[in-house]
């Protein structure tokens, strides 16, 4: 009985660290009234080096107009296996996105930025029209977009 | 001269047969059908030719555009393909179709290993 006991409290020790190193977060995004069609969306983060760290999600399914969200290509070499699972519909233009995912907690407050590259068909590429730091503070502050989104936040 | 005359009076007589069997009664003949030079009414008659074919138009005018835009969009499926579901590259509305859950890329980023939940209006 001891030993089982301490086999759990084991166990329980190893995982209970794994569960409070991510958080639940939505990333919302609001899209102006461009007057085109829905907009292909990029969202990634890159390290406090500037480095591509990985892709959030990707909003349109068609691959061969990834190389219009021309940061995020660059970035990946247009590797679709970088979106593989997260990839959903393009975004209408006056419409909204919003995302709830689990994010690793080791990405706020360290550095990592979030970008957002948007496209629209027969309109100009806005890439790395949308980039916040991931931060503790910043969560809840809209930030406004150049092109194509209206506002984009992080919620926690 | 008397032959001659003969034999010329008998081509005229040839000549006009041929035009009177060759003449069909617009009537007898489908759509633009017009005068044919056949003397043998089973021929095809000559057909009034509409070049203006609306679809070989609308799939020029649809390459001509694509090829206004970068020249990668030639060799692209036409934009009325229905099998995706964005059409060309959109619905234009934006579609609100969510993604299908499925497993998100091992990048570090994502905590549990589950995919985003997407919500869309």
């Amino acid at each position: 009985m001891k030993t089982l006991l301490a086999a759990l409290a084991l166990t329980t020790a190893m995982t209970a660290p794994g569960l409070a190193l991510a958080k639940n977060v939505t990333l919302s995004t609001t899209m102006k009234s461009y007057g085109g069609d829905g907009a292909y969306l990029a969202i990634y983060v890159t390290d406090p080096s500037g480095a591509y760290a990985g892709s959030l999600w990707m909003a349109g399914g068609k691959s061969k107009y990834y190389k219009h969200l021309s940061d995020w290509a660059r970035a990946t070499g247009g590797d679709t296996a970088e979106v593989s699972g997260i990839t959903g519909a393009s975004v209408g233009a006056g419409r909204s996105l919003e995302l709830s995912m689990d994010l690793a907690d080791a990405l706020f407050d360290a550095g990592y930025t979030l970008h957002i590259d948007a496209a629209v068909e027969d309109m100009r590429d806005s890439p790395n029209e949308i980039a916040v730091p991931l931060t503790s503070d910043g969560a809840g502050k809209a930030v406004k977009g150049r092109s194509y989104i209206d506002t984009f936040s992080y919620n926690f | 001269m008397k032959p001659l005359l003969t034999i010329l009076s008998l081509t005229t007589a040839l000549g006009a047969a041929t035009v009177a069997l060759a003449v069909t009664a617009p009537a007898q003949c489908p759509g633009s059908c017009q005068l044919s030079l056949s003397p043998d009414a089973t021929d095809t008659p000559l057909l009034r030719v509409d070049s203006d074919d609306d679809d070989d138009w609308k799939w020029f005018g649809l390459r001509q555009k694509h090829g206004d835009d970068d020249d990668e969009d030639e060799d692209e499926d036409d934009c009325e393909d229905d099998d995706d579901d964005e059409g060309c590259m959109t619905t234009g509305g934006g579609n609100a179709a969510p993604a299908a859950p499925s497993t998100p890329p091992k990048n570090g980023l994502f905590g549990n290993g589950q995919p985003p939940q997407v919500k869309s209006n």
